[in-house]
């Protein structure tokens, strides 16, 4: 080998790509290929955050009904005493 | 070759300095030897089944990084309307801390010359290929490869050899 192949050899020295190089080309590859569990992981965690959202709903709605439905007890149970408060009333101013 | 995507990213990681190096060194533009080299990669990933073990597939790099190298440097200078030698020169290459000055004018005149020729100097020096192993990659005959490399080695001799205060 002369020295001449050797300053080549040197010149033509392997040289790494820019940082991120690997990542550059992962990101590009076509979706079609990629492996299926990845596809599948995304499903999984979307449905899950879908039921979970819709279990609380449900939960918040629930607790809403049981609110509205004493308010309205006690509004009725009000309305009852404030009647019997003004029968009383009545009969009081006719004696 | 059946392959995850975690296999295949092992597989860039691993000769990625390979790929964008015969690309860089055939166009000396890291820019677009970069874009070379991921598209080599992604053409790979396109053919893995087509690949049976991974000394094919490095096989399969080189000549592909080749070629690719190879149309570039044509598109290029169709573009350009002339030849390589009046080509303007290419923004100063990232230098190795060897000899910085030589291994500069090296790849300089290297990068003067033809474009196959260059790739077969390439596979010889950077991927310490023989002269076989490149007819087999670049298919062509082998007599092609020793006389385009005895010629280039010529022609870089006497280039250097000219270049004042370089090669005594």
């Amino acid at each position: 080998m002369s020295d001449f192949d050797e300053r080549l050899r040197s010149a033509l020295a392997r040289k790494q790509p820019g940082p991120g190089f690997t990542g550059r080309v992962m990101a590009k590859l076509p979706e079609r290929r990629r492996t299926p569990w990845r596809a599948w992981a995304a499903a999984m965690a979307a449905t899950l955050v879908l039921t979970m959202g819709g279990l609380k709903f449900r939960d918040e709605r629930r607790q809403a009904e049981e609110a509205k439905r004493q308010l309205m007890l006690a509004l009725e149970i009000t309305g009852e005493k404030l009647a019997l408060v003004e029968r009383k009333l009545h009969t009081g101013r006719q004696q | 070759m059946r392959a995850t995507d975690r296999d295949f990213g092992n597989f860039v990681e691993r000769h990625q300095s390979m790929v964008f190096s015969i690309a860089l060194h055939m166009l000396r533009d890291w820019n677009a030897a970069e874009d070379i080299a991921q598209d080599v990669f992604l053409s790979l990933y396109q053919n893995l089944d087509g690949i049976e073990t991974e000394p094919h597939m490095v096989s399969w790099l080189r000549r592909v990084a080749c070629q690719r190298a190879i149309d570039y440097c044509r598109r290029q200078r169709y573009r350009r309307h002339g030849s390589l030698e009046v080509v303007p020169e290419p923004a100063a290459p990232r230098q190795s801390p060897a000899d910085p000055f030589l291994n500069a004018l090296l790849w300089k005149q290297v990068s003067r010359l033809p474009p196959r020729a260059r790739a077969m100097v390439v596979l010889r020096y950077q991927e310490d290929m023989a002269p076989g192993e490149i007819a087999t990659v670049m298919e062509v005959p082998l007599a092609t490869v020793k006389s385009q490399l005895h010629r280039s080695l010529t022609v870089l001799r006497s280039r250097v050899a000219a270049t004042k205060g370089v090669d005594r």
